[in-house]
């Protein structure tokens, strides 16, 4: 066994050499014994514990996973196949198997439990906006693992323990720090209003960006598939005053709606009403032409004729009106010399004096 | 039996032998070996070496990236107003001889290396102010007046001030770890949480409540307004819509009259006579009823052959 010691580093063993040199000092030793008796025992016991040592690198590559291999420290490329796999058992090897396509989450700022009930961490969740105003964000941030070895042996991180990730793995704190530090600072270049109503996405696709580039810059193998903010408000201390804003800004928006409705209602009537009135005076008008050509078609037509004979029918129609008048009337007849006449009571008592026959 | 002991001795002690010759440096770490506490080699790349048993001992240090979580400390801007920074770096180590040296281990690192993040950004800090720290700049317009938005409120744009604060610590840093000789590389330095101070919280919460009620009062009198606003306008459309209409109407009225007039004065012109006369006549028969009385003189022409059939003109 040739190992080296200093000088130029040598990682790559011959394993077929070392095995080939167990066997022959195995071979030595049974001979040793006379092939028989204890020696045989101890012999087929040592072949039981490396078999068995052996067996124990039998692993199963779940769909999904990937598993990197390290031989005496040294990084192998992963198995991304899923199925039935074998590698060096410890101390010779070393083998972590992780999900790589299933989406994890980390939750900032609350914590859900499995029964879906949500408990907020102000410490996490209360921050600075651009316009020095508090506000409370609650993210979660989506991610998975993009380069297995890169994840395993870069970062070293104390993992957490509520989020049940291990020692070492940098999804831990070095994620939480920095989707701290990559929300913070998105916040800060905001507004309030920015963040808690007009540019959420616009929040979301910059802390994203930020993440990765922080993730990025440690080699963590972490690709950050998206960050959601969940509830974002005004802090519990003056949530009732930006309440009050959006029950004003409502009721502002029904004011205008309900003036908008008034005037929706009265200007068709008065159009409607100012359309009759036309019509009306336009009735009034025609009316008024049609029914003077027709009197000065009636006048044009007996004036005509009268001209023709103009003393017999004045007489006749002087008479024919006075015969259409005087039967309805009272009649009261002087006689040229009376200078006066007395009519006593009203109109309903008054009798006429016969004065001659009548007509 | 005698050689079989010696065997299994001899098994043992080799066993022994080469599990202290042995040892394996993994991708996460690098050693440094000692021979009677002198540093003798350092490994770096991973893999199974071999040392003097016994007598070598190795020492493992961390080849990650590490971290380093400065406590919150109240900071004072620009304008001696303290502001509550948390911040973090990451730093890895690079020369394990010199880091062993000067800080040790990772727990001296730590203090030590937190100690001068959390004095860099102390200094930076006190360079900034609040807007410049967080990270955005009150918008002005060319007059130099706050710009605000249709709510009454100051706009702000996102500036890269604090980042640029963090480069100006990581560079700081850098040079004082350099200067130092701590064989470790700083990664990056960042600024986790910029809070408030408990104490000027409250004072905090009283500005955002007064202007959001400055806000809320705001749009209930825009309400007022536009309400007013639009119903005057409506009632001042409908009435002009109306008199229009009136106008319209008397101008429609008037030409029917008038051309009514012209029409009719027309033909009675032909003998004006004629028309007097005869419209008396209608006139008559048309106000005369059985309520009215007439007094007639007997000598009127009408009665002219009652009393004198024989008369004539």
């Amino acid at each position: 066994m040739a190992f080296p010691s200093g000088g130029p580093r040598q990682n790559e063993l011959n394993f077929d050499q070392i095995i080939g040199q167990i066997q022959q000092g195995l071979g030595r030793l049974t001979r040793r014994f006379g092939g028989g008796g204890i020696g045989v025992i101890i012999v087929a016991i040592l072949i039981l514990i490396g078999l068995v040592w052996l067996g124990s690198g039998i692993y199963q590559v779940g769909p999904g996973e990937q598993a990197a291999r390290r031989l005496f420290g040294v990084v192998q490329n992963p198995i991304t196949d899923p199925g039935l796999q074998w590698w060096w058992p410890s101390p010779v090897g070393h083998k972590d198997k992780e999900s790589v396509t299933q989406t994890r989450r980390m939750e900032l700022g609350f914590i859900s439990n499995e029964a879906g009930s949500v408990s907020p961490r102000g410490e996490e969740a209360l921050m600075i906006s651009g316009d020095l105003n508090i506000v409370d964000v609650q993210m979660v941030v989506q991610y998975n693992i993009k380069d297995i070895n890169a994840f395993l042996f870069n970062v070293d991180d104390p993992g957490e323990e509520t989020r049940a990730v291990m020692v070492g793995r940098p999804e831990g704190r070095t994620l939480k720090d920095a989707a701290e530090a990559a929300l913070r600072l998105v916040v800060g270049q905001r507004s309030i209003d920015d963040i808690l109503v007009r540019n959420r996405e616009d929040v979301e696709v910059n802390t994203r960006d930020r993440l990765q580039q922080i993730m990025d810059t440690y080699h963590s193998g972490i690709a950050v598939v998206s960050v959601q903010l969940q509830d974002v408000k005004a802090p519990e201390e003056v949530r009732d005053a930006f309440d009050d804003v959006l029950r004003a800004r409502q009721e502002r928006d029904t004011r205008i709606n309900q003036a908008r409705a008034f005037e929706a209602d009265i200007i068709p009537r008065a159009e409607g009403d100012a359309e009759r009135i036309k019509e009306a005076a336009q009735a009034f008008k025609q009316a008024r032409i049609a029914r003077a050509i027709g009197e000065a078609d009636r006048f044009n037509a007996i004036l005509s004729e009268y001209a023709n004979s103009k003393e017999v029918t004045r007489q006749r129609l002087y008479l024919e009106a006075m015969e259409e008048v005087l039967p309805d009337v009272n009649k009261i007849i002087l006689s040229p010399e009376s200078q006066s006449v007395l009519i006593l009571g009203g109109d309903e008592t008054l009798k006429p004096v016969p004065f001659g026959p009548t007509p | 039996m005698k050689s079989l002991i010696i065997i299994a001795i001899i098994i043992i002690a080799s066993l022994i032998v080469t599990r202290s010759a042995l040892y394996i440096v993994d991708v996460t770490e690098q050693v440094l070996i000692l021979r009677f506490g002198e540093v003798r080699d350092t490994r770096t790349n991973p893999g199974l070496y071999l040392k003097a048993p016994f007598i070598d001992t190795i020492i493992t240090f961390d080849k990650r990236i590490l971290r380093i979580d400065a406590p919150p400390v109240a900071m004072p801007d620009k304008e001696k107003q303290n502001l509550v920074i948390d911040s973090y770096a990451r730093y890895r180590i690079v020369d394990p001889v010199q880091f062993r040296k000067t800080l040790q281990t990772e727990t001296g690192a730590r203090s030590r290396l937190g100690d001068i993040v959390t004095s860099t950004l102390r200094d930076r800090v006190a360079l900034r102010d609040r807007f410049e720290i967080i990270g955005s700049e009150p918008l002005v317009d060319e007059f130099g007046n706050p710009e605000e938005d249709s709510e009454g409120l100051p706009l702000f744009a996102g500036v890269e001030t604090r980042s640029d604060i963090l480069q100006e610590v990581l560079d700081g840093v850098k040079n004082t770890v350099e200067t130092q000789n701590f064989g470790i590389a700083i990664i990056d330095v960042r600024i986790k949480r910029a809070d408030f101070p408990d104490s000027v919280t409250p004072s905090i919460y009283t500005r955002m409540r007064a202007e959001r009620n400055r806000i809320a009062t705001k749009f209930r009198a825009e309400g007022e307004e536009e309400d007013l606003k639009i119903r005057a306008v409506a009632n001042r459309n409908r009435d002009v819509i109306l008199a229009n209409a009136d106008q319209a109407s008397n101008q429609l009225r008037g030409a029917g009259e008038a051309e009514a007039i012209r029409i009719l004065a027309d033909a009675l012109n032909q003998d004006p006579d004629f028309f007097s006369f005869r419209r008396s006549l209608e006139a008559y028969q048309a106000f005369l009823g059985q309520q009215d009385t007439v007094v007639l003189s007997a000598d009127a022409p009408l009665f002219q052959y009652l009393t004198n059939p024989t008369a004539s003109k």
